[in-house]
């Protein structure tokens, strides 16, 4: 086989493998946009949030039930609620249980979050073990965190001009970002990967597959499935799609409009915290700004599909691995164009054909 | 050779054919109307000749120039003025803003002296407010001028939407769905109005309408659209008696 | 309550949304910003609260409120008064920024007795300097845009034609790439022949037009008097990254006019981003790791500049004030709010929307250019990350929580958001020395999680100020 094919292979094989990163950040932000037209500038730091967790759970250092009963989520999770009652009671009784229930939810995730921390410490060698419950701890965690931040910070600006939530989305996104950094410290940390002595799935004529490559794909891929057959063969699914397509018209048709937003928050930030595990495992230094880019890559990824269609999103994001790949391998001093990729690329996709590679012209009505 | 001539203008939208073969022709100072069944393809066709869609098929002249397929805007500057058929003012500003707005392309003073308040950007200013006010007070909006322009009541909202289009100063004015949402009195009211315009500015107007009465009172001619073609032309007695026309609205007689 | 002649009681509904101004008159921001202004000059330059007046605390408080004034302000033009979403005003600062930072030290200086580059003494340089990059990007621009007239003529011929030869181009570019790998000296723009022409004419042309303006430059600078030198150079320098980012602000404007709310958004950010890029990969503009522009200071004596650099930045704040709020209040400023509220009924009043909203970015760029300029030279070390997307996002909330479209709002606000920062880190010197320990520690808290409680703040203002205080779930707002 010809030198430079083996390159071509072995670069689109790492384009794909990035692809998938990005494809399960990107359906997030498509979702969220096509359910309530907005830009959930949030969503890279829930994949951050990923990240960050799965790296204390695997760590073991997930300690929430070692907290004292005055820093236990069981006991400020009512607390909240009663704060919240007290202060924007005004007949927003619905809601503001709804926010109780919430950060009960939330708190019942840090509870099985460290449980898994303490199972993964029990543990001696968690290998490879250790990623998938950190992984699962990871989805749990941030799929209460999605419900919590569309509660709070989204659902009372939904009759309010679009421009309210998008400023308030940037709030929530340098809420995590900075809070993480106060938190945690913004050194990055090492992520405990999986020692291996063969990093290497299958080796043929020169093209390695790796291990953790593999993984990446193959995560994505029943993940993707997944969340397929949920779109297109359930019936909440099928709400989802309506609620997409005519937001007022669907409550008219007796769907329960919050239940289904609430949903894709959960569904798309439950996405995005594997997106964060796996990339901890392929580049394993995690820090509490690693969302800001990430978020906004996957976002032109997800432009670049045709925003609001699912399948635009994948297609975007590998389209967008594939290129950011080639250039850093190809174009002699790539790596520092990578970046400015995608954003030609957004630019590139607004001038021609703003709807994306898969969307639909809208014409308006005059 | 009529002012405004538009000659076999078809729109089509992917597979709809919204307008077919549509021809018409007004001149200055005539009152003019389109009346069809919903969906015929009316509001279509003031889109085609006002810039809002670029016409898929034929030609528009204005005053002999060929105005098809330029934008809105080009279109106002030559000589057509238009409202619409959900009241688009600018709700935000007064009622005397939104008059002023369409005085200025009239003007001439640059950006510059409008940042230097240079003596022409001055005195242009009161120019314009007087003739605003003048327009105001022909359509006895001046009490209103200081409001905000979402505040006026429904029917006055319609007068300063025609206002602001006579401000542009056209030689066509086309008035999309004008009595909609009126109540009897204000129709009537509206139909002197209508009246009023032509006879004072002496401009060509063209109406899109359903009511019949306000049709049959006001225009000299009448156009009958259905499925996007032309059924009937004529008088207001010609169309009311056509069997074509009464066939589009009511349907086939039973057999 | 009757109803008298089928009218209802007329009430202005209460617009409680972001375009309610901040604050409605004059007196309030008149009165902060003379705070802030004052500030270092109280007690013969000790400062306000004895905490040091012009080379410490309020001093760079002051310069620092005066540049933010002049970059909210420019974004007003666009987010407010335009009604267009930009999220990428950054970008425009940084074009100033790099512009005048770039040209000032390079060009401006000459060598001096010692054999040491003297700085602010060749205005007639930085002129050359900004005179070729303008001369040079408008002529290519021109190019560009002509070859694109071209390639639409070739679309008349046959429709799929342009499609079809960028397509032959793009997969010429990439076979050629992949195949020749990453050899030393194979150049992707080299890969189609004509592109790599075309970069070489342009960096020639530019070669050529700053060798034969030498001797211009030197008259120029021969003429200016001594004294008036360095000032000479400032104002080159910020005009010249005025002129360059409004170039700029022309650039963005054009493509993305067809767009609207979050595209624009998006593709104002992305340009954003593309610029930072572009300069994190100019070696001339010191990469990632930032370029050392000359402070402006008469005296060598560390501190003693921002007293000179003072009249600047507040005459560029008022200036750009001027300007936003002298075209609010002009036809033209109507026809951009017009546009604003509905462009197509703008469009059918006669309203160029086109050429409009291109007038809001160019002025609002150019504005911001000066702005980056001022800030380059105020702060003495400028890199790509001081002008990334929080930073715009920073100005955007500035403009957003004064209230779209008002001046003196956007005022109040901005010296506030200005303030809180410098305010919150430095909390401990704020407490009078018998507070008790807590609060001390409190303080120390407090700067740890500025950032944190800022973002807490931005959400919980947001909140309030679209829908009311006590309201929520209450339904609907007004």
């Amino acid at each position: 086989m010809p030198d430079w094919l083996q390159n071509l292979i072995q670069t689109l094989i790492l384009g794909l493998s990035i692809g998938a990163i990005y494809a399960l950040i990107a359906v997030g932000y498509t979702m969220v946009y096509g359910v309530l037209r907005l830009i959930n500038f949030a969503h890279g730091d829930v994949y951050m949030v990923g990240a960050m967790t799965a790296y204390f759970v695997g760590t073991a250092g997930f300690t929430v039930l070692s907290w004292p009963w005055w820093g236990s989520p069981l006991l400020w999770a009512p607390v909240f609620g009663a704060v919240f009652l007290a202060v924007f009671y005004g007949g927003g009784k619905g809601w503001a249980l709804e926010a109780v229930r919430a950060f009960f939810v939330a708190a019942a995730a840090l509870v099985f979050g460290g449980l898994i921390s303490l199972w993964i410490g029990s543990m001696d060698k968690p290998g490879w073990a250790g990623v998938g419950l950190a992984l699962v701890a990871a989805m749990v965690v941030c799929g209460a965190l999605g419900m919590l931040i569309e509660l709070l910070a989204y659902r009372p600006l939904r009759s309010s001009p679009r421009i309210n939530s998008l400023i308030t989305a940037i709030g929530v996104s340098m809420l995590l970002m900075y809070g993480g950094q106060a938190v945690f410290g913004a050194t990055p940390k090492a992520f405990p990967a999986p020692v291996m002595d063969n990093p290497f799935l299958f080796q043929v004529g020169g093209i390695s597959l790796g291990k953790i490559d593999a993984m990446i794909i193959g995560v994505t891929l029943v993940l993707m499935l997944v969340l397929r057959h949920i779109v297109l063969h359930t019936r909440t699914g099928l709400a989802l799609r309506a609620v997409s397509h005519r937001f007022d018209t669907a409550s008219l048709m007796g769907i329960h409009i919050d239940r289904i937003v609430s949903l894709t928050f959960v569904l798309g930030s439950v996405l995005a915290a594997a997106a964060g595990v796996l990339i901890a495992c392929k580049f394993p230094s995690v820090n509490p700004l690693m969302g800001l880019m990430m978020g906004l890559k996957a976002f032109v990824a997800a432009v670049l599909g045709g925003i609001g269609n699912i399948a635009g999103a994948v297609l975007g994001a590998v389209l967008l691995g594939l290129i950011e790949v080639m250039v850093n391998t190809y174009v002699p001093g790539g790596s520092q164009w990578k970046d400015g990729v995608a954003f030609a690329i957004l630019i590139a996709v607004l001038l021609i054909k703003p709807s994306g590679l898969l969307g639909g012209k809208a014409i308006e009505k005059v | 050779m009529a002012l405004l001539e538009i000659k076999n203008i078809s729109m089509q939208f992917g597979g709809l054919k919204a307008l077919s073969d549509f021809s018409f022709a007004i001149d200055q100072g005539e009152l003019v109307g389109l009346i069809g069944p919903n969906g015929a393809g009316k509001s279509t066709a003031f889109n085609a000749v006002t810039g809002v869609y670029k016409p898929t098929k034929g030609q528009t002249e204005l005053a002999g120039r060929r105005i098809d397929g330029l934008s809105t805007v080009q279109i106002n500057h030559a000589g057509i003025a238009r409202t619409f058929q959900n009241i688009r003012l600018f709700t935000q500003l007064t009622v005397l803003d939104n008059v002023l707005i369409g005085f200025n392309q009239s003007g001439t003073h640059g950006l510059l002296g409008a940042i230097v308040r240079s003596p022409k950007f001055a005195r242009e200013r009161e120019k314009f407010k007087g003739e605003a006010m003048a327009l105001l007070k022909t359509l006895k909006l001046d009490q209103f001028a200081a409001w905000q322009a979402s505040s006026l009541p429904y029917g006055d909202q319609r007068r300063l939407e025609i206002a602001r289009a006579l401000a542009t100063g056209p030689k066509i004015l086309c008035l999309d769905e004008p009595a909609a949402g009126m109540n009897p009195q204000e129709k009537i009211e509206l139909t002197g109005l209508i009246r009023f315009i032509r006879d004072r500015f002496g401009v060509g107007i063209w109406l899109i309408e359903h009511d019949m009465k306000l049709v049959m009172a006001l225009c000299e001619r009448i156009t009958v659209l259905d499925h996007g073609e032309t059924i009937a032309v004529g008088t207001a007695e010609q169309v009311q008696g056509d069997p074509k026309v009464i066939e589009a609205y009511l349907g086939e007689p039973e057999k | 309550m009757s109803v008298a002649g089928g009218q209802l009681p007329l009430e202005t509904p209460v617009r409680r949304h972001l375009s309610a101004p901040l604050v409605a008159n004059w007196w309030v921001p008149l009165a902060v910003v003379l705070v802030v202004a004052l500030a270092p000059w109280v007690e013969g330059g000790r400062g306000l609260l004895g905490m040091g007046g012009w080379d410490k605390f309020w001093a760079q408080i002051a310069i620092v409120v005066g540049i933010n004034l002049t970059l909210a302000m420019s974004l007003q033009l666009i987010n407010g008064i335009a009604g267009q979403f930009s999220l990428g005003h950054a970008g425009f600062m940084a074009v100033g920024a790099y512009i005048g930072g770039y040209a000032v030290p390079t060009h401006g200086g000459k060598l001096g007795a010692e054999d040491e580059m003297v700085a602010w003494v060749h205005p007639g340089g930085v002129l050359l300097y900004v005179v070729a990059l303008g001369v040079v990007t408008v002529a290519t621009a021109g190019v560009v845009f002509g070859l694109y007239k071209l390639v639409g003529l070739l679309g008349r011929v046959h429709k799929r034609g342009p499609a079809v030869v960028f397509g032959v181009l793009l997969a010429w570019l990439v076979v050629d790439i992949v195949t020749k790998g990453k050899s030393a000296g194979s150049n992707p723009l080299g890969a189609i022949a004509a592109l790599g022409w075309g970069s070489a004419a342009v960096t020639g042309s530019f070669d050529w037009i700053m060798l034969r303006g030498v001797g211009a430059a030197e008259w120029v600078s021969g003429v200016t008097p001594a004294g008036y030198r360095q000032p000479a150079c400032l104002v080159v320098s910020l005009l010249g990254g005025g002129v360059m980012a409004a170039m700029a602000g022309l650039v963005v404007g054009l493509p993305t006019l067809r767009l609207r709310g979050d595209y624009l958004a998006i593709a104002t950010l992305g340009v954003s981003e593309l610029i930072r890029t572009t300069i994190t990969n100019s070696g001339p503009l010191g990469r990632a790791t930032g370029l050392s522009v000359p402070t402006y200071s008469v005296d060598a004596e560390a501190g003693v500049s921002a007293v000179y650099f003072f009249p600047w930045v507040y005459g560029v704040a008022i200036l750009t004030i001027l300007v936003v709020w002298r075209i609010q209040h002009s036809p033209k400023g109507r026809a951009l709010q017009c546009l604003r509220e509905d462009e197509i009924a703008a469009g059918a009043v006669g309203i160029d929307v086109t050429a409009h909203k291109v007038l809001a970015f160019v002025i609002g760029a150019g504005l911001a250019g000066m702005g980056g300029a001022l800030f380059a030279h105020y702060i003495g070390y400028i890199n790509p990350k001081q002008f990334d997307l929080t930073k715009s996002i920073e100005l955007v909330v500035m403009v957003t929580l004064g209230g779209l479209g008002s001046v003196p709002g956007t005022i109040v606000a901005t010296v506030l958001l200005s303030l809180f920062q410098p305010a919150l880190q430095t909390a401990n010197q704020w407490m009078p020395a018998w507070a008790p320990g807590w609060a001390t520690s409190g303080a120390e808290l407090l700067n740890k999680y500025r950032l944190v409680i800022y973002s807490l703040l931005l959400i919980v203002a947001i909140l309030v100020r679209s829908r009311g205080w006590l309201s929520f779930g209450r339904g609907k707002k007004a």
